[in-house]
């Protein structure tokens, strides 16, 4: 059986798992904190039920939003793909010929990274209770 | 963390302090009024402040974030090799002893055994 795309894309270029845990660390950290500062936000202007989840929907799509900007400013227009792994290391522009040889090695830059931006680093998970937890600790004792 | 996000942080975590503060100050100077439910909705202008002191943090935060590595070894290995032996975790195989004829040292060290004991 021929290697499959993502096979060669981690051959051919391989990935650094230190660099990526700290990255999606950081991300992890980043969206913490605001969703924190997200959850402080809708106590103080005192959301209810579903607009609080929508405005947190917002703010993390605005968070996410400012990191990818600065992202992109960093790495000279490369964006994502430089920095997280996306789905599991494919290089996109890698191409292989049908008789199993690689035409094109591609760019190095991994395919799908923005997912990991865009909706990793907990944002459904650990960001999203501390943004319960903020709501709902200002909302108790601002009212 | 920069000296300029820290900044822009902070004041952005004043204003949001004073936001709050001015929420529960508002809360507190309305909740003897019964008359109109209207009254007790936040003014606009702590809406305003708020929303903004949340713009400014997370700038702040964004721009203060850790810096991120380089995923792929190719570049990674160029950042690591510009910055030198501190940060390369090769360094150790890439500074050896190069070949090293322990006949030639076996020798000289028996020559010094049988004459410089006696020179001293």
């Amino acid at each position: 059986m021929p290697p499959t795309t993502q096979e060669l894309s981690l051959l051919i270029n391989p990935l650094v798992p230190e660099s990526v845990q700290h990255n999606n660390r950081v991300l992890n950290q980043l969206h913490s904190l605001t969703s924190f500062l997200l959850g402080l936000t809708a106590g103080i202007l005192a959301l209810q039920s579903v607009t609080g989840f929508v405005f947190y929907l917002l703010g993390t799509i605005t968070v996410s939003g400012l990191f990818h900007l600065v992202l992109l400013s960093r790495s000279t227009g490369k964006g994502a793909g430089r920095y997280f792994a996306g789905s599991n290391g494919e290089i996109e522009g890698l191409f292989v010929g049908k008789d199993g040889v690689v035409r094109d090695a591609g760019s190095g830059v991994r395919k799908g990274a923005w997912r990991d931006v865009w909706f990793g680093g907990g944002v459904l998970g650990e960001a999203l209770s501390g943004f319960v937890l903020g709501w709902a600790g200002v909302g108790g004792v601002l009212r | 963390m920069g000296f300029a996000s820290r900044i822009i942080t902070i004041f952005g975590l004043v204003l949001l302090a004073h936001a709050g503060y001015s929420a529960h100050e508002h809360t507190v100077l309305y909740s003897n009024i019964h008359l109109s439910s209207a009254s007790t909705a936040l003014p606009q202008d702590i809406v305003i402040e708020t929303l903004v002191s949340l713009v400014i943090v997370s700038t702040g935060l964004v721009l203060g974030a850790e810096k991120l590595k380089p995923a792929s070894w190719s570049e990674w290995a160029k950042e690591v090799e510009k910055e030198g032996a501190a940060r390369n975790p090769f360094y150790r195989l890439e500074e050896r002893y190069s070949f090293w004829d322990v006949r030639e040292k076996r020798k000289e060290f028996a020559d010094w055994m049988r004459e410089g004991p006696v020179k001293v």
